[in-house]
């Protein structure tokens, strides 16, 4: 019958999402965590004795701060509690609540989630309730320089990978009640931490509830990412662009809170999420507000120039070559076809060799390891820019276009991706069509983001209302 | 719910795609003979384009702007499908006209080597893109380009505005009137964007009135500026070219950049491609309201084919499209269509709406 | 979606197969300079074009072929002709990026429209493009040897374009001496190039006058002080040097801020006035003695006054009376204030001409007349 009643226990433990009671038995509890958690080392289970009361201790080794838990926890316990069995566990909840964060849990899953969270849970003969004293300390990266995105005169904090260091450097900076951050666990296997934040005095209520919708229908596997949950929060995901950026700084992302959006922390993941974005705030950045708005427009003029280099210069550059060159002055001209009449490819296969080389060696550049990254640059300035040329492989003007290309796709590290695939368009299409194909791809690639409207609010706002006041911030 | 596009929206569509016409203009299609007369009858349009546009802006004003087909189902729903089949015809026959227009020029003066089937064939597969997407992304891009498209005009006179000498622009004469009337009339019939905004009417926030007549006194006014600068600039020569405003764009300077017209005219293929979009999405609307079998989406893909179809049939004999083009077949359907029928529609609604309001009192 | 855009990429690759399509920059024939020259049975087209086709780097000027090269062929027409040089050369020409057109006296002195025919239809030529008339033949302005690396294109624009600020030549774009060539009354011009040695038996390019075309045919060549008041009336200077001689000396004046009006009679279609305002600066005078005051400078804009109206009325009378050419645009300003006394003249419009009475007014100011004059004797 107790075999029956094991195996029944381990059944609907095993089910998961069942709430399974905690065992009037201290060692069947211990069996079922044994079962549950395999043949995990770091699961250690300890008999603490108070007086004549016996407790079973469980923690995951690494996960939990011993010395503290020992110190404050475990050495009380020498001293007997004066209580019944039944009331063991009420009563060491009761005794010890200085300085120490503790939470009384009925069900097996609490305990597994509280284990894994770094606690260390008590268990005790004759109680169906256990009590786990939370006190976790792990290894984690200490508050950092961000490294994607830089500010000249702004911050240097960035997110680290442990998601309550986030909220604190979010909390330094919007002192404020009105800021709501809600915790909640999504994957069912990672079971990772999210926080929803908002502003309650300027975040639109549909939107938040929206977005709490969709993240509670959201149930990846696991949850190592930012780019997991995109595609349970955007519409639609064949767009180039997306209506839910990315920030590295805590100071954009309470900036970003501050103008009513939505944002999300996620844990083990130094990158937090905001939504709605659109696609002026490519063009913007934290500085623009540190200096005088005649520079900060004309900063903003520049990202713009340099996404329309880094997207369509190439392309345009082997339109006007081949199809039209009367627009090149004839100085340039005669430059660029002596140039190009000592190479063995015509014009445009030239220019998807060359980029597609690019695109190797910067995505070489991201992997490779630091200590062989020297040789990477050699390999890419000398042998490919300088050795190539001199052979007549390629030309010089078109190393210096994707060298103008690779300089302008940098000012906006953002939109990198959609950058690279539109620039390979663009190359295609100007090659084949010339400044018709150019045109026609320009016209359905913003057809294509005029149709992004991420949480019903257009991706190209405010900039396609031309109203001056709305548009005071996005130029 | 749809997203309805605002006035501004609204006022970008109409005028992109309107604009299309006077950029690729043809001497040999005008009845005017010199510049003169051209600025005069671009006035005299603009009046005969307001006055056709009566019947279409009483009708929107009657429905507040409901559905053009729904209104006119109270008469019959046998009528109302045979008007809108009707209508979607109409609206791909105008579209077919358009892009032939933009392929004589394309052809002419842009992309004199590549194969231009090919050209036409990506443009309407862009064009069948933006239908899919619907109106609201569309009527965005509309205004992005309509601004692209007014700085590229400033552009224009500001290059060219240095060599104009009025006086190589003749004055008008008293025997040249009647050609002027029937240049205006001819215009004015080409406004194919005022009928068709009787079939989006259900997608226009507010009243489309004042855009309507806002969009005809602009484009009027830019057009006569056009005109003006042409013959100012080019004189007898401009006469002589096909495209007199590309020849123009040709000639405009700014610095070192001498040879702008491709820059300058890679706008105009944008217009051509917003216009049959624009077109070709109040077609598939009609025939997806008419006949409520498959999604406006494939009624455009199969649209898209027909207009293919028919640039190829009308690109094969080009003089006899021109010819064509300058017969009253053309400006006497757009009466029928854009100013006869909603004007008799108009009244046999408002009889038959009367009749029903006494019958349900009584 | 992934598998519609491979096979749009697929599609769009094919289309790129034939090889019409598209032309690398390095199989064109980059033309500088077009020259057309009467033949027996035809034309003789003359092309300076840039050799793209060099060994070494963009730029080198060690080459052996040099930086450009001249084709000359023959054809019955300009297209013809061309043609021919599209073999020789076994390159495609471009013609967008030539700087002159020049036509030879022959051809310029029968019909040049009819030269010009191909240059109008053709949408990849320039519209504006300077066009001169060589005092002898094209061919022989564009195979002059100017220095070494000097591209005579770049000279003869650069010598045209100078004219406007200093009075020497005239630049004419293409589109405007077609436009006045087509007019019924209007009179086209164009300026007049040649090739001499110099003193040190090197080869300079020279403007040598202005050419005036009626109704499709050469009438005159304007030169010295015809061509002087020809510039003045026709607003085609902004700035000139006047030499006047005021006490037995010579000055110098810089003439600028040039603006002529030419207005027509509002009661008498056949009377036009023009008025011509300007500034000048005394530049130079050759006296040691220091000795202008206000009065001389009164006399000395008197005496330039005089001189400018002399100009104006002397090329008007050539012009009207001796070429019978309406090279001011009297016609196009009675056309369109007098329509139906235009439809009358137009048809015998030189006789008209040599009735026509202007009456020139000259009106100038001397802006810098010099240290001696502001600071006193």
């Amino acid at each position: 019958m107790e075999s029956n009643k094991n195996k029944s226990v381990a059944e609907s433990a095993e089910k998961g999402n069942q709430h399974t009671p905690i065992h009037k038995e201290a060692i069947e509890n211990k069996l079922l965590l044994r079962q549950r958690f395999g043949n995990s080392f770091d699961l250690i289970f300890r008999e603490v004795n108070s007086g004549s009361i016996c407790y079973t201790a469980a923690f995951l080794d690494g996960m939990c701060d011993r010395l503290f838990l020992s110190q404050s926890v475990i050495r009380p316990l020498s001293q007997p509690l004066d209580c019944a069995k039944e009331d063991a566990i009420d009563t060491l909840y009761d005794i010890l609540y200085e300085g120490i964060e503790r939470d009384m849990v009925s069900t097996m899953e609490e305990v597994e989630q509280h284990l894994i969270a770094g606690s260390l849970v008590f268990f005790a003969d004759e109680c169906t309730k256990s009590v786990c004293f939370n006190a976790p300390i792990f290894a984690r990266r200490a508050v950092s320089e961000p490294q994607s995105e830089q500010q000249e005169k702004g911050s240097k904090e960035g997110f680290t990978d442990f998601f309550k260091d986030n909220v604190t450097l979010l909390r330094r900076r919007l002192r404020t009640p009105e800021l709501h951050i809600e915790k909640m666990n999504i994957g069912k296997t990672s079971n990772t931490f999210v926080c929803l934040c908002y502003l309650a005095n300027r975040a639109n209520n549909e939107l938040v509830e929206q977005i709490r919708s969709k993240l509670t229908k959201a149930d990846p596997d696991i949850l190592l990412g930012a780019g997991s949950l995109r595609p349970y929060l955007e519409r639609s995901s064949q767009s180039f662009f997306s209506g839910i950026g990315s920030t590295e700084r805590p100071d954009t992302f309470a900036a970003m809170l501050s103008e009513g959006r939505v944002g999300l922390i996620i844990d083990g993941v130094p990158f937090a999420l905001f939504m709605p974005q659109f696609f002026s705030d490519h063009l913007r950045a934290l500085d623009d507000y540190l200096t005088k708005p005649y520079y900060a427009f004309l900063l903003r003029l520049l990202r713009l120039c340099g996404l329309l280099i880094a997207t369509m210069l190439p392309g345009l550059f082997v339109a006007v070559c081949v199809y039209h060159p009367e627009l090149l002055p004839t100085d340039v001209m005669f430059d660029i076809a002596v140039s190009i009449s000592q190479t063995p490819f015509p014009l445009f296969i030239e220019a998807l060799i060359i980029h597609f080389i690019y695109e190797i060696v910067r995505e070489a550049g991201l992997r490779m390891p630091k200590s062989v990254g020297h040789a990477v640059s050699i390999v890419g300035t000398l042998v490919i820019g300088d050795a190539a040329v001199t052979a007549g492989l390629i030309a010089a003007p078109m190393l210096i276009i994707v060298a103008l290309t690779a300089i302008s796709s940098a000012i906006i590290p953002g939109i990198h991706e959609p950058m690279a695939i539109l620039r390979f368009l663009f190359i295609l299409t100007g090659g084949i069509m010339g400044l018709f194909g150019i045109m026609l791809t320009a016209v359905a690639v913003c057809i294509s983001i005029c149709n992004i409207d991420p949480f019903r609010i257009p991706y190209v706002n405010p900039l396609e209302t031309l109203k001056k006041a709305r548009n005071k911030n996005s130029l | 719910m749809k997203n309805k596009i605002s006035s501004l929206q609204l006022f970008c569509i109409l005028f992109v795609s309107r604009l299309l016409g006077t950029f690729t203009y043809m001497s040999q299609l005008q009845t005017t003979l010199h510049a003169g007369s051209r600025i005069v009858a671009t006035g005299v349009c603009l009046i005969f384009s307001i006055l056709s546009a009566i019947p279409v802006l009483l009708f929107l004003q009657k429905q507040n702007n409901a559905s053009f087909l729904n209104s006119v189902s109270i008469l019959s729903d046998k009528t109302s499908r045979l008007i809108g089949i009707f209508y979607a015809v109409v609206f791909l026959f105008a579209a077919i006209i358009t892009i032939t227009r933009f392929g004589l020029f394309a052809g002419t003066v842009l992309i004199q080597n590549t194969g231009l089937y090919i050209s036409v064939f990506f443009l309407l597969l862009v064009s069948i893109y933006c239908v899919y997407q619907g109106l609201q992304p569309f009527a965005r891009t509309a205004v992005i380009f309509a601004v692209i498209l007014l700085f590229s005009l400033i552009s224009v006179i500001a290059g060219t505005i240095g060599e104009c000498d009025l006086s190589n622009i003749p004055s008008v004469q008293k025997n040249e009137i009647p050609d002027i009337v029937r240049q205006a009339f001819f215009s004015a019939c080409r406004n194919i964007e005022i009928p068709a905004l009787l079939f989006i009417s259900e997608e226009i926030k507010g009243k489309a009135h004042s855009t309507v007549l806002k969009f005809i006194t602009v484009f009027s006014i830019i057009s006569a500026l056009l005109f003006t600068v042409a013959g100012g600039v080019l004189g007898e020569f401009g006469e002589q070219q096909i495209f007199p405003l590309f020849t123009l764009t040709s000639v405009a300077k700014f610095g070192l950049f001498e040879r702008m017209e491709d820059l300058l005219t890679g706008i105009w293929i944008v217009c051509a491609m917003l216009k049959t979009a624009f077109l070709l999405y109040v077609a598939s609307q009609c025939l997806q309201k008419s006949l409520h079998k498959e999604k406006t989406t494939r009624y455009a893909a199969i649209g898209g084919g027909l207009i293919f179809a028919g640039y190829l049939i009308f690109s094969a004999d080009i003089p006899t499209t021109i010819r064509l083009l300058r017969t009253w077949f053309l400006p006497a359907g757009y009466i029928i269509f854009a100013v006869l029928l909603p004007a008799v529609l108009y009244v046999l609604i408002g009889r038959k709406e009367k009749k029903l309001k006494k019958e349900n009192s009584t | 979606m992934k598998f519609l855009s491979v096979l749009l990429c697929i599609v769009l690759l094919f289309t790129g197969c034939s090889q019409d399509t598209s032309t690398e920059l390095s199989n064109r024939l980059i033309i500088e300079a077009i020259g057309i020259d009467s033949d027996e049975n035809g034309y003789k087209v003359s092309v300076l074009a840039l050799n793209t086709l060099q060994t070494g780097s963009a730029g080198s000027t060690d080459s052996p072929d040099g930086i450009a090269k001249v084709f000359t062929a023959k054809g019955n027409s300009i297209a013809d002709a061309f043609a021919q040089i599209d073999l020789i050369s076994a390159q495609i020409p471009l013609y967008s990026q030539a700087r002159v057109l020049l036509i030879g006296k022959e051809v310029a002195e029968n019909q040049p429209l009819s030269a010009l025919n191909f240059f109008i239809r053709e949408y990849t030529t320039r519209d504006d493009i300077p066009v001169a008339v060589a005092e002898t033949t094209a061919n022989k302005i564009i195979t002059a040897d100017l220095g070494k690396n000097l591209l005579v294109s770049k000279v003869i624009d650069n010598l045209l374009s100078s004219g406007i600020r200093n009075g020497q030549t005239v630049r004419v774009p293409l589109y405007s001496f077609i436009s006045r060539l087509l007019n019924k009354t209007d009179a086209a011009y164009l300026p007049v190039l040649k090739v001499e040695k110099n003193a040190q038996k090197k080869n300079e390019l020279r403007s040598a006058g202005v050419a005036l075309f009626a109704n499709d045919n050469y009438t005159a060549t304007l030169k010295a002080a015809t061509m002087d008041g020809f510039l003045y009336a026709n607003n085609l200077v902004d700035s000139a040097l006047l030499e006047i001689e005021y006490k037995d000396k010579n000055i110098s004046l810089s003439v600028r801020k040039i603006k002529t009006k030419t207005k027509i009679n509002k009661k008498d279609p056949s009377v036009f006035s023009v008025d011509i305002s300007f500034s000048c600066d005394i530049i130079e005078h050759n006296s040691m003695k220091q000795d202008l005051d206000e009065q001389d400078i009164r006399q000395i804009k008197i005496l330039a006054q005089e001189k400018i109206k002399k100009y104006i009325e002397d090329f008007l009378y050539f012009t009207l009376h001796d070429c019978g050419c309406d090279s001011l645009g009297f016609g196009k300003r009675i056309r369109n204030k007098y329509p139906t006394y235009y439809e009358q003249i137009s048809e015998k419009y030189a006789s008209f001409l040599k009735n026509i009475q202007t009456t020139v007014r000259a009106e100038g100011s001397v802006h810098r007349p010099g240290r001696e004059v502001l600071l006193g004797k």
